[in-house]
């Protein structure tokens, strides 16, 4: 590239073009071309689209990451058991069943707590917190 | 217009509007260079999409030492030149053989492509026959109007680099439309 090249890119760049003659011409038809933008347009809904798949990847994220304290804390639970069980040389028997036998409405009435309040967490707690 | 630091600042506290709006603001910019550098409509808006899902995971790093758009484009050549590596597209430089141009030049018929007024369309296609590191400094200066030092920092080129691929870039263009115009006149 010669300084006459250089000189007529320069002055396009700075926008104030005085030269004349064929290289002037044609070098004006590869600026004019140069401005023109590509074709190719991203669909309009593209970020509407894109904050979805966002969302959906962080509530993929986020049941991985609460299995992931769920199996742990299970797994913790089992070892505790275990080392427990051995400390303590604890001998499982039926004897625990019989003595919830004599109270089976105590029994009932703990089971159906215990439901009433995991289905509130769910129905109710769970819906408030994603507000 | 909110400023780039409070909308980084809200992405990074979880709002998906904010989100939203930085893709709003800087998908042309992705567009017009995942574009340049890829060839199938299909390609270009997943590599876009992987642009920002990218965007989106990094935010956090992004130090506010140049303008969000540079920091975003940076990105966007980076996912683009990797895009062509595995598709094992040549990155080499310009090609000075005569070849480059047959096709546009000698193979086509000038007369019909005149009377379509196609000049511009052949230096456009021409554009596309660049190595890809020229089309960006090519798109980045001439339609996101980026500066030499805002181009380098995108493509890791020294600024005289940058400078010097502009020119040789703009010159081969202009020998080629002169010589494509230099046939029309012998017709």
């Amino acid at each position: 590239m010669n300084d006459k090249d250089e000189d007529l890119q320069q002055q396009f760049d700075r926008g104030d073009f005085h030269a004349e003659g064929i290289e002037a011409q044609v070098y004006q038809k590869v600026f004019d071309a140069l401005k023109r933008e590509p074709e190719f347009t991203l669909p309009v809904d593209f970020a509407d689209r894109l904050v979805t798949l966002v969302e959906e990847k962080e509530r993929v994220r986020e049941i991985s990451r609460d299995n992931f304290w769920l199996g742990l804390g299970l797994f913790s639970m089992v070892i505790t058991l275990i080392v427990a069980f051995a400390l303590t040389e604890f001998k499982l028997s039926v004897g625990i069943f019989q003595f919830f036998s004599g109270y089976p409405g105590l029994v009932s009435f703990g089971t159906a707590f215990i439901l009433l309040l995991n289905w509130i967490d769910k129905k109710i707690i769970r819906k408030i917190e994603a507000f | 217009m909110i400023d780039d630091r409070a909308l980084v600042s809200r992405i990074m506290s979880g709002d998906k509007q904010a989100f939203r709006l930085l893709i709003k603001q800087h998908e042309r910019l992705v567009a017009h260079m995942v574009s340049r550098l890829v060839d199938r409509n299909e390609d270009r808006e997943e590599l876009c999409q992987d642009v920002f899902l990218k965007v989106y995971e990094k935010i956090s790093l992004f130090s506010f030492q140049s303008k969000l758009s540079t920091w975003i484009a940076t990105i966007a050549y980076r996912m683009g030149i990797n895009h062509l590596r595995k598709k094992k597209i040549e990155l080499s430089d310009i090609p000075e053989e005569e070849s480059f141009t047959s096709h546009f030049v000698s193979d086509s018929d000038p007369q019909e492509s005149m009377e379509n007024n196609e000049i511009e369309t052949m230096t456009l296609k021409l554009i596309d026959q660049l190595p890809p590191h020229y089309k960006t400094i090519l798109t980045l200066y001439h339609i996101d109007q980026m500066n030499y030092a805002e181009i380098g920092e995108v493509t890791g080129m020294p600024e005289g680099t940058v400078k010097n691929y502009l020119f040789r870039a703009r010159n081969l263009l202009k020998e080629k439309v002169k010589k494509y115009l230099g046939k029309e006149q012998l017709l």
